[in-house]
């Protein structure tokens, strides 16, 4: 089959023509949303100009909702009216041509549509001080282009099958939440009982030392088995297509698995709708579905999600939560017949049908509840943990450890609290443990090892940022050497850099110590003053705070010394003299956002301080503040 | 030519709209199709026209299937009886829709004609009157110089004069191009005076096909009146469709396929002996009844 030859471009201009305004207005609105955003985060400029996959993605996100649904309604809305029917399919067009040119016809658009809202970004990027990498911007295109031709293609299914505008929007929610949702339901029924988790463990390594049970009955009957007791919180996939994106816990992001389901899903969607397309009886248009046997499945389908409500009142209350599950089904049958066609359609049959459904559901519910909802683990389970160690997640997949881990789990008089993502069996937990200082050492040197093998084979060629500062050739040799000569070890005590770049469709991430290296840390510094100097400039009213108390001042004294010598202040910042030294500090202007001022020799400020509050003795106005007047 | 074999469709189980209907259309000709309404000329139309599928049977246009030929469609045209023009569209914009479809579309042709009949091009399609609208998708058709045009219930709407200036227009379309058109319509009298072939389409059915002048000069009523007294046996020799006597005098519908019956009734001796011409729907309907159909349900 070729596919040009089923594109009538004729046809796609003119379809496009007759709504040209609302088309536009689809295609415009997204790209002016972006360009209002990133001005208005040119003027908020914080700290940190850096964007991710989320910030850039936020307002495409939520447009995902109405633009390619909306395009799929204008291109194939025609055939829910006979006379627009009619008129379209009497043109000399068959259905292979209409389907394909309106499938390729609104590919090309949300093509269009991607690629404007890409070079916004590249535009911003290239000529302003907001930094969005090249590559994000690739991923932020290749995502929601794909996830845009999803939802559009998705649309065109339910419109293919629908009769009326009503009945393809519930089909939508349904094709969208279907096989979501019984994941969903499934880890929220877990969730009831998953906060409590027992993991299995008959080696002594791994047995908790100290374990008590207290009064707890279920706790002593699985001690019998040797199941111990452990706060796990099963966290549900991250993978989910893009429409469904808020169910994921680690927000919005760039998922290669999501869009691969996106990708397979559209072409299952594009082969079913185009064979319905092509086998849909025209004149059954403004009524739900042809088939009475139709209506009643989608029906059915619908209950899914209300007989999951109605399972938890059942749950928690047998009889009240049945006859109020009726009620609640019967009314909802008249509802949905009412809405999608736009009458009581066979009410008793009808009702029998939502309650045959109901019934089966909940049984559904309840035998996924008894077989599935496990909540006990072997220690054997669990694939690994994933420690955080300064901003780096190190994974700790070392079997000893990992029993380490679980012994710890006893009663201890001191012993401190961990929380790391564990994975058991492919599943994802949020793991709350009780651990041993020895075990947080561990955990520490087994870091300090990994990031050591990191140390070794990182390449600063990889990141192009530390902080918000793009690195130039000068400071990425710097920081190569300082890694290339130096042990990367970490203190409390340490400001740490974050060096980063956009790689593998995500952040990567390196947390430098400044203190590693002198002349780094002077290079950020200056770069940081360079900034800071420049917004203060850009500013109509600046406040100067400091916290430090050997500074020995108020604030409101010190933001009013300060903006009278403001010139000089400003002078001192770019002064050579200003270095890192171990006694920093850190002073907060304040003017539209907050700035972060750096000062590398505090002793050194202090006595340029002194110096502008002597020029203020004769200041009327500064001699009233300090007596408080 | 257009030939239709065994044709069937239905919207519900069991319940044909059309059923194993066959007939076939001579290319050059002006076809009329009528019947009752829900006789199933639109159903038929539009099942031409690929917007239907048909359950049986097939459609053939010189020969090849019509569904979704897109070959033949671009030769075919169809307006329908409920029109349909995009909400803000102007008489031009629709043009530039058809243009941009149909290859020998004549956009000057819809200049002129807008012209003639004091259409504004560029205003709302919306803002006109229903006349004014089937003008407006009358001239489409018509610009598409389409080798097969399709019109259901075509003079809705239009006062005498447009109809007559499209009659013309029509009667033009098919001399100059060889334009085979087929019109519906439930009045026979709209059809009479253009159409040069007749179907009546009853229950899903072409009941009864013929061409419009052998219909009209085939068959005659006539008033007679005999010196005796006389019954409908009188005239058993002829082809009687319908007989009626009041008092003396009797009124006939007699068929003369063989040409020799008004020789016989003059050869009565009648008193009174009048023949007269038969409008259209007199002739169907006394074919109708000759074919054992009471007019009333058929029309």
């Amino acid at each position: 089959m070729n596919l040009m030859k089923l594109f009538n471009f004729n046809y796609f201009k003119e379809n496009i023509k007759k709504s040209k305004g609302l088309v536009l207005f689809l295609m415009l609105i997204v790209p002016l949303f972006n360009i209002i955003s990133l001005a208005l985060s040119l003027i908020n400029i914080g700290s940190d100009s850096l964007f991710n996959f989320s910030d850039i993605s936020i307002i495409t996100y939520l447009a995902m909702y109405i633009v390619p649904i909306a395009l799929a309604f204008i291109l194939f809305g025609f055939v829910f009216k006979k006379k627009s029917v009619d008129f379209v399919l009497s043109m000399p067009l068959n259905r292979s041509t209409i389907f394909f040119t309106n499938i390729l016809g609104g590919i090309i658009l949300i093509f269009i549509f991607a690629l404007l809202n890409s070079l916004i970004f590249g535009l911003f990027n290239i000529a302003s001080v907001l930094v969005i990498p090249f590559k994000l911007i690739f991923d932020y295109f290749l995502y929601w282009f794909v996830a845009y031709i999803f939802m559009f293609l998705l649309t065109s299914l339910a419109i293919s099958i629908a009769g009326n505008f009503m009945s393809s929007i519930v089909l939508i929610l349904i094709i969208i939440c279907l096989f979501p949702f019984l994941n969903i339901s499934n880890i929220l029924l877990d969730n009831q009982n998953s906060l409590n988790t027992y993991i299995k463990c008959n080696d002594k390594d791994c047995i908790p030392d100290n374990y008590k049970c207290f009064e707890n009955e279920e706790c002593q009957e699985k001690l019998k088995n040797n199941e111990y007791l452990i706060s796990l919180t099963r966290l549900p996939e991250n993978n989910y297509v893009a429409p469904l994106t808020f169910l994921n816990d680690d927000g919005l992001r760039f998922n290669l698995i999501s869009l691969e389901k996106m990708l397979a899903l559209s072409c299952v969607y594009l082969v079913l709708s185009y064979v319905i397309f092509l086998k849909r009886k025209m004149e059954n248009n403004e009524m739900s579905f042809k088939y009475a046997w139709l209506h009643y499945l989608v029906k059915c389908i619908t209950l899914l999600p209300v007989c999951f409500i109605t399972y938890i009142f059942i749950k928690d209350d047998a009889v009240t939560g049945l006859v109020l599950s009726v009620v609640g089904i019967v009314f909802y049958s008249i509802i949905y017949d009412l809405i999608t066609r736009k009458e009581i359609y066979k009410f008793f049959q009808s009702t029998f049908v939502s309650l045959c459904a109901f019934g089966l559901l909940i049984g559904f519910y309840s035998l996924n509840t008894t077989l599935f909802n496990k909540n006990s683990l072997d220690v054997s389970d669990i694939d690994y943990f994933v420690y955080n160690y300064h901003g780096h997640d190190i994974k700790v997949d070392d079997k000893e450890l990992i029993n380490s881990l679980i012994k710890g789990n006893g009663e201890y008089k001191t012993y401190t609290r961990l929380s790391m993502d564990m994975y058991a069996n492919n599943k994802r937990y949020e793991a709350y443990l009780k651990t041993s200082f020895e075990n947080i050492e561990l955990l520490d040197a087994l870091s300090e090892e990994e990031l050591a093998k990191k140390m070794q084979q990182f390449d600063i060629k990889h990141f192009d940022y530390v902080e918000d500062i793009k690195l130039d050739k000068k400071l990425k040799k710097l920081i190569q050497e300082t890694f290339n000569n130096g042990e990367l070890k970490y203190s409390e005590d340490d400001v740490l850099l974050k060096a980063y770049d956009y790689k593998n469709h995500e952040y990567q991430e390196l947390y430098i110590p400044s203190n590693l290296n002198k002349e780094l840390d002077n290079y950020v510094l200056r770069l940081r003053s360079l900034e800071a100097i420049k917004q203060i400039k850009n500013a109509k009213e600046v406040h100067f705070y400091v916290y430090d108390e050997n500074l020995e001042t108020e604030n409101y004294v010190f933001d009013y010394v300060i903006n009278k010598n403001i010139i000089s202040f400003m002078d001192y910042l770019q002064n050579e003299n200003n270095k890192v030294t171990d006694d920093t500090l850190k002073i907060w202007a304040y003017a539209r956002n907050e700035i972060n001022i750096p000062i590398g020799n505090k002793n050194d400020f202090m006595e340029e301080y002194k110096k502008y509050r002597s020029k203020l003795e004769n200041d009327e106005e500064f001699q009233n503040l300090i007596k408080g007047v | 030519m257009i030939e239709i074999k065994n044709l069937s469709k239905s919207f519900d189980k069991n319940k044909y709209v059309l059923e194993n209907l066959n007939c076939k259309i001579d290319d050059a000709h002006i076809y009329g199709l009528v019947g009752a309404n829900g006789a199933g000329k639109s159903t038929l139309l539009r099942l031409i026209n690929s917007i239907y599928q048909a359950n049986k049977g097939e459609i053939l246009i010189d020969g090849e299937n019509v569904y979704d030929n897109i070959k033949l469609k671009e030769d075919m045209v169809f307006i329908l009886d409920d029109l349909f023009f995009y909400p803000s569209y102007s008489l031009m914009d629709m043009a530039n829709y058809y243009e941009a479809l149909y290859p020998k579309f004549d956009i000057n042709y819809v200049i002129e004609i807008a012209n003639k009949l004091k259409l504004e091009l560029n205003a709302r399609i919306s803002s006109f009157s229903k006349g004014m609208r089937r003008q407006c998708a009358l001239i489409c058709a018509l610009a598409t110089n389409a080798k097969y045009m399709f019109f259901d219930e075509t003079y809705d709407g239009l006062d005498p004069v447009m109809r007559k200036f499209f009659k013309s227009l029509l009667v033009n379309m098919m001399e100059k191009n060889g334009t085979t058109i087929i019109m519906t319509s439930h009045n026979l009298r709209e059809l009479e005076d253009i159409c040069d072939n007749l179907g009546l389409l009853y229950k899903g059915n072409i009941l009864f096909e013929s061409d419009i002048d052998s219909l009209k000069t085939d068959m005659y009523k006539v008033q007679i009146s005999l010196k005796e007294d006389f019954n409908k046996n009188t005239f058993k020799g002829l082809k009687v469709l319908s007989y009626k006597k009041l008092g003396s005098i009797a009124t006939l519908i007699i068929d003369d396929t063989k040409k020799d019956s008004k020789e016989y009734l003059k050869s009565l001796n009648p008193i009174v002996l009048d023949f007269l011409p038969l409008t259209l729907e007199e002739v169907f309907i006394y074919q109708m009844e000759a074919l054992g159909y009471e007019f009333d349900e058929v029309i």
